[in-house]
C-alpha cells in the first residue's frame, strides 16, 4: 500500500503551512478565551509533583475542574483523619487549577483558620500550649490564603465578606483587626448584588476601628432612618455618642434611644470584656512549626 | 450526468458509514454513561449543594468528553481496515466515486456518529441536573418556608432569591450547552486527525496510537506555539522544536472551556464562531492531507 513521495510531501507541505498560517488565529483564540475567564493558564510544572503525572496529564486535557472536584474528596477524607497538613496541600492544588471558584479559597481557609486552629487549641491534648499556640499561625495562614485569592475572586461580594469576617473572628483570631475588616466590607458593599446585611457588619466593625468612629456614626445614623435596621443599631449608637460628642461637639442621640443608652453602654462593655477574654493572646512558641507549608 | 463532486453521494457515504458503525454495537457506551449519571447523582448527595451540582457537572461533562474522543478516535481508525478487509472499499471506488467523496463521507459519518451520542449523553444530563437543580432549591425553600414568621418580609424576599440566584448558576445554563458544542467541535478535529492517520497507516494499532499520542500532545500545542511566538532567549533548538510541535500539531486546548462553563461563567458567541471557525480550519487542512495521500495510494 505505497504512498507516491509527491503526494506525502505535498501533505506534509499543506499541514506546515497552514501551521504556521494558523499560529496568530489559535493564539488570539487562546487569549480571547483566557480574557473571558474560559480558560486558565496551564498548570505549572510545580503541580505535576504535588498531584501526580496522570492527574496532571488530564488536568492539561481539559479536566481540570473534575480533578478539583476529586482532589477535593480526598481533602475530606483527610479531614476525617484529622490530617490536617494533607487537608491544606488538597485545597492549595484545588485553588491552583480552580483559582476563580470562591469555594475552594473559602473552604482552604474554613479549614485553617477554624477547623485545624479548634483542633489543636481545644482537641489535641498532646502538645499542651504549645497546641493552644499553633492555634494563631493556622489563623495567620489562613487570612493568608484569603488575601491571595483577590485577584481571581474579588469581584464576588461573598469573598470580601468572608476576608471581614476572618478579620474579626473573635473566637479564633487574637490579632483582631477592625479596620482592615471595614475596608473588606466596604469593597463588598461597592459590587452589585451585595446584601443589605453587610453595612451592619461595616458599621460595627467601623465603630470598633479607633480613629474611625466619625465614619461609623454617619453610617449608624443612615442606617437607624431605615425602617429595618438590626437592634445592633441603636446599641452601637448609644455607645458611640460619648466619644461622638467630644469629636463634634452637639451632635445629639435620637431621643427615644436616650432612655436606653446607659443600659446599651453597660451591655456593650459586658460584651466587649468577653471579646476580650475569647481573643486574648494564646503563649507564643517559636519551637514548633504547623505542619502546613 | 456523472458531477465531478457531488454532495450527495458523499451524505449516502456518511449514512452508510453511520449504519455500519451503530452495527458495531458503539451505543452500548451509552448504557455506561446512563448508569455513571445515576450514579453520580445519588453518591454526591451529602455534599454542599452547589457543590453537589458541580461534581455532577463535572463527572457528566468530563465522561461525555472522554466517550466523545474514543468514538472519534476508535471509529475512525476501525472505518478503512475493516472496508479493506470487507473489500467494500474495492466496490466503492470502481464505481465513478472520486476518493475525496470518499473520506468526506467516512468522517461525516463518524461526526453524525458523535453528534448523534452527544446529543442522548446531553439530553440525559440536562434531564438530571434540571431535576436535581430543582430538588435541592425547592428543599431549600421549604426550610426558608418554615422560618417565614420569625423574619421581615423584605428579608424573606431577599433570601429566597439569594437561594435561587446562588443555586442558579450551578443549574442549567446556555454556558452548558455551549461546553457540550465544544466537546463535539475537539472530537470532530480528532476525527479528522484519525481519518489522517489511518490513510497512512497500514494497521488500526497504528493508527489509534498514534492519533492518542497526538490527542496527548495537541493539549500542550499552546505551551509549545507561546515559547516559540516569546522567541525563548534558550537558545535555537528548543525554539526551533517548539515551533516544529506548533506547527504540525493541532491545538486541542483551544476548546477546553469545560472547566469555565462548570462555574458557570457565560460564554460570548464570538468565542464560539472562534472556535468553530479554528475546527473549521482544520477539518479542511486534515482533510486535504489525508486527500493527497490517499488519492494516488494503491490499495
Amino acid at each position: 500500500m505505497a504512498i507516491p513521495w509527491k503526494n506525502a510531501i505535498c501533505a506534509i507541505g499543506i499541514i506546515a503551512a497552514s501551521g504556521a498560517l494558523r499560529l496568530k488565529p489559535e493564539q488570539a483564540c487562546r487569549e480571547r478565551l483566557v480574557q473571558e475567564h474560559l480558560q486558565e493558564p496551564p498548570p505549572a510544572l510545580e503541580l505535576r509533583d504535588q498531584m501526580g503525572q496522570s492527574f496532571y496529564l488530564a488536568s492539561l486535557g481539559g479536566f481540570r475542574s473534575l480533578i478539583a472536584s476529586l482532589v477535593e474528596v480526598e481533602g475530606m477524607t483527610a479531614w476525617q483523619q484529622l490530617n490536617y497538613g494533607k487537608v491544606d496541600a488538597c485545597y492549595a492544588l484545588c485553588c491552583e487549577l480552580q483559582p476563580r471558584d470562591l469555594h475552594y479559597w473559602d473552604f482552604r481557609y474554613w479549614m485553617l483558620a477554624k477547623n485545624a486552629s479548634h483542633y489543636f487549641r481545644f482537641v489535641d491534648g498532646t502538645r499542651g500550649e504549645v497546641g493552644r499556640a499553633i492555634n494563631q499561625r493556622y489563623v495567620d495562614k489562613g487570612i493568608e490564603v484569603l488575601e491571595k485569592a483577590e485577584p481571581w475572586v474579588g469581584n464576588d461580594w461573598h469573598y470580601w465578606r468572608t476576608l471581614g469576617d476572618a478579620y474579626t473572628d473573635v473566637h479564633y483570631n487574637s490579632k483582631l483587626n477592625w479596620s482592615k475588616a471595614a475596608d473588606a466590607y466596604k469593597k463588598a458593599l461597592a459590587i452589585p448584588g451585595c446584601k443589605d446585611f453587610v453595612n451592619t457588619l461595616l458599621a460595627r466593625a467601623l465603630a470598633q476601628s479607633p480613629g474611625r468612629e466619625a465614619e461609623a456614626w454617619d453610617l449608624l445614623t443612615k442606617m437607624y432612618q431605615t425602617p429595618d435596621h438590626a437592634p445592633v443599631v441603636k446599641t452601637l449608637l448609644c455607645v458611640l455618642h460619648p466619644a461622638m460628642t467630644k469629636l463634634r461637639p452637639g451632635t445629639k442621640l435620637p431621643e427615644e434611644l436616650a432612655p436606653f443608652a446607659a443600659r446599651a453602654r453597660l451591655l456593650w462593655q459586658e460584651q466587649m470584656e468577653k471579646q476580650k477574654k475569647l481573643s486574648a493572646p494564646r503563649i507564643e512558641s517559636h519551637a514548633l512549626q504547623p505542619t502546613v507549608n | 450526468m456523472h458531477r465531478r463532486f457531488s454532495f450527495r453521494r458523499v451524505l449516502v457515504l456518511a449514512a452508510n458509514t453511520f449504519t455500519q458503525l451503530v452495527r458495531m454495537k458503539v451505543f452500548f457506551v451509552l448504557a455506561v454513561f446512563a448508569v455513571l449519571l445515576i450514579g453520580a447523582s445519588f453518591i454526591f448527595a451529602g455534599l454542599k449543594s452547589e457543590q453537589e451540582l458541580k461534581m455532577l457537572k463535572d463527572l457528566c461533562l468530563a465522561a461525555m468528553s472522554l466517550f466523545s474522543m474514543l468514538f472519534a478516535v476508535a471509529a475512525t481508525s476501525l472505518l478503512l481496515p475493516r472496508d479493506i478487509e470487507d473489500r467494500t472499499l474495492y466496490t466503492i471506488l470502481c464505481k465513478p466515486v472520486p476518493r475525496l467523496e470518499y473520506l468526506l463521507g467516512k468522517l461525516f459519518g463518524v461526526a453524525w456518529l458523535i453528534l448523534i451520542s452527544l446529543i442522548v449523553m446531553n439530553l440525559l444530563f440536562t434531564g438530571v441536573l434540571w431535576l436535581k437543580h430543582h430538588m435541592i432549591v425547592s428543599e431549600q425553600l421549604s426550610l426558608l418556608e418554615m422560618n417565614r414568621d420569625r423574619m421581615p418580609a423584605a428579608q424573606f424576599a431577599e433570601e429566597q432569591a439569594s437561594i435561587i440566584s446562588l443555586n442558579a448558576k450551578q443549574g442549567l445554563t446556555w454556558g452548558l450547552q455551549a461546553g457540550v458544542y465544544s466537546i463535539f467541535l475537539k472530537a470532530f478535529v480528532l476525527a479528522g486527525v484519525a481519518l489522517l492517520m489511518s490513510t497512512v497507516a497500514s494497521t488500526t494499532m497504528f493508527t489509534i496510537i498514534s492519533s492518542l499520542c497526538i490527542l496527548v500532545i495537541g493539549h500542550g500545542q499552546a505551551i509549545a506555539r507561546e515559547y516559540f511566538l516569546a522567541g525563548s532567549p534558550a537558545g535555537s533548538l528548543p525554539n526551533l522544536l517548539a515551533g516544529i510541535v506548533a506547527i504540525i500539531f493541532p491545538d486541542f486546548r483551544s476548546f477546553d472551556i469545560m472547566d469555565a462553563v462548570v462555574l458557570g461563567t457565560p460564554v460570548s458567541a464570538g468565542a464560539l464562531l472562534q472556535m468553530t471557525g479554528l475546527a473549521a480550519v482544520y477539518f479542511v487542512v486534515h482533510m486535504l492531507a489525508s486527500y493527497f495521500i490517499f488519492a494516488e495510494k494503491e490499495l
